[in-house]
């Protein structure tokens, strides 16, 4: 007897915890994920979250933004070393956004998000690719705008800022791509160089802020 | 009160009816001691006309007394007498108690009270009446009884203000909440029904969220800040289309004021650029985009990605010319539109 590759168990199968105070957003995201996905915990609150990864040990965790006991942003500082954690949200604030990204969030997708969309981001979290919502990519945007206004020289690039510009505007990475010559895989890698900058400008500013105010 | 004590006991080389002034003294004081006792027992000042009839009753006899009680001339002299506060007291209290006109009268009636006191004291010692005297303390009662009342009637209506103000806050404050619950639970399950597929219910759940989006967004649309300028402008055209309109705005929009024409024309501008994709494009997606530039000037895109059209051909029947070149134009921006058929239209305008 003979047993193809294609027989046994899915190999590709990315395994996930979904944190969500609201039963009906976790049942609605486990419909959607299909078979790609295995959710193997679930929590609705941060502690519990932040429990349910440690026993699990996912390759990705989905957690709500605002939860009881710290929300999403506590489930990133305690978690952001295990697993890539992407802030499933409806929230579209300015702070928001950057506090999960300064806290090491892989990304930050809003709920509108088309389920098929939805999935393809997922999977590219999975493998290490920062994911956000498009809209979101202006108020990122604003951010760098604002470092380079306060005196420090602005930390993108001419070619990050096009990128990014692009991005808030609504096109696609092949399109990116395609209008600036350079491929779509390119373009994506400039987006993660983008976020990781704003990550570290964001932590070295808390740092900073902390050491002038003398708080730990 | 114990001005009362003290002053009968300053005087008392004057006193020439002890008994009657002690007696007095005594009643008022037992009065004091009803009236405290009766107040802490509520933990508040009862402000019950009765104990103000009383007070005011309670004046009214120390002043007559007065006359009688001290010697020749007192009511009229420099020296403290039983009357030197309390009546004073009582004018005011009936005043802060029932209002200005009730203050007044009872300080008019305390006035007589003296008058009343000083005719007697005047009588018993075969003196003139220092009329003069009288009618400065009937109207001092009187004024400060009203003034009393007036005080007061101030400090209600100025309550009054502080607790509208406080009640316009709460209903605010009220509306956030409404908000911000309908977010928290609204929001997420209707977005849970939006991607759960293309059939009409998702379709469905899509328009509700949008005007409820829409009605929040209303709500904190501040008359002269942009941003929430271009959040009510596409959530309007979105409504009023049917049609999906993603936003992404740079932070720092309103870092710096915004003229009310630059504003006016951007806005109107935008406005038409929204339609015109909503109405002619046959878009998929449609996106409005606004940042600050470098040096404090604005760009705005609006692009979908829908037919295109060839440029020059269309341009005057999309109402490009007057709405959207002529208004930046107005305001001396610029107007750069990218499209070609079937490339969909990027409509980007620059203001310096």
């Amino acid at each position: 007897m003979t047993q193809t590759i294609a027989d046994s168990p899915r190999v590709a199968q990315i395994r996930v915890v979904i944190a969500d105070d609201h039963a009906i957003v976790r049942a609605g995201l486990r419909a959607e994920l299909g078979d790609d996905f295995l959710v193997v915990g679930e929590a609705d609150d941060a502690p519990g979250a932040i429990d349910v990864i440690n026993a699990h040990r996912p390759d990705l965790v989905i957690t709500d933004l605002h939860m009881p006991g710290g929300g999403g942003i506590e489930v990133v500082h305690q978690c952001a070393t295990i697993a890539p954690i992407v802030i499933f949200t409806v929230s579209e604030a300015e702070r928001d956004l950057l506090d999960a990204v300064a806290a090491g969030a892989a990304g930050y997708l809003l709920k509108t998000t088309h389920a098929v969309e939805l999935r393809a981001a997922l999977a590219k979290a999975a493998a290490g690719e920062p994911v956000f919502s498009p809209t979101l990519a202006g108020l990122v945007l604003g951010e760098f705008r604002r470092l380079a206004l306060g005196a420090r020289a602005n930390p993108l690039s001419e070619r990050e800022r096009e990128v990014l510009q692009l991005v808030a505007r609504g096109f696609a990475y092949a399109a990116i791509g395609h209008k600036l010559g350079i491929s779509a895989r390119t373009a994506e890698n400039h987006v993660r160089n983008i976020l990781g900058k704003l990550h570290l400008t964001r932590r070295t500013d808390l740092v900073r802020y902390a050491l002038k105010h003398g708080l730990d | 009160m114990g001005w009362t004590i003290s002053a009968l006991v300053l005087s008392r080389h004057a006193v020439t009816h002890n008994a009657l002034a002690i007696s007095a003294a005594a009643v008022a004081f037992a009065f004091c001691v009803a009236s405290s006792v009766d107040a802490w027992r509520l933990k508040q000042h009862r402000q019950v006309i009765g104990f103000t009839i009383a007070d005011v009753a309670i004046g009214l006899m120390l002043m007559t007394i007065d006359g009688y009680a001290f010697t020749t001339g007192h009511v009229f002299g420099a020296g403290q007498t039983l009357t030197a506060s309390w009546p004073m007291v009582a004018a005011l209290a009936t005043g802060f108690s029932l209002g200005m006109g009730w203050g007044a009268g009872a300080g008019f009636i305390l006035g007589l009270g003296r008058v009343v006191g000083g005719y007697a004291n005047a009588r018993w010692h075969n003196l003139g009446i220092d009329w003069a005297d009288v009618a400065a303390g009937v109207t001092l009662y009187t004024a400060s009884g009203a003034v009393g009342g007036w005080v007061l009637t101030l400090l209600r209506r100025s309550d009054e203000a502080l607790a509208s103000s406080l009640a316009a806050q709460a209903a605010l404050a009220e509306r956030h909440n409404v908000a911000s619950r309908l977010h928290d639970t609204v929001l997420q399950t209707l977005a849970v029904v939006a991607r759960r597929g293309d059939d009409d219910v998702a379709d469905l759940a899509r328009r509700t969220d949008r005007e409820l989006r829409a009605f929040l967004f209303s709500d904190d649309a501040s008359a002269c800040e942009l941003l929430a300028g271009f959040k009510s402008v596409a959530a309007e055209v979105s409504q009023r289309f049917d049609r999906d309109i993603t936003t992404s705005f740079g932070g720092g929009i309103d870092d710096r004021p915004t003229s009310p024409d630059a504003r006016n024309a951007v806005l109107g501008a935008t406005r038409e650029a929204l339609s015109n994709a909503c109405k002619h494009a046959a878009a998929s997606s449609i996106n409005l985009f606004a940042q600050r530039t470098d040096r404090n000037g604005l760009f705005v895109s609006i692009r979908d990605d829908g037919t295109g059209f060839e440029t020059g051909a269309v341009e005057q029947g999309h109402g490009l010319q007057h709405s959207i070149r002529e208004r930046i134009a107005a305001v001396g921006g610029t107007v750069i539109i990218e499209t070609e058929p079937g490339a969909g239209t990027d409509v980007q305008m620059s203001l310096p």
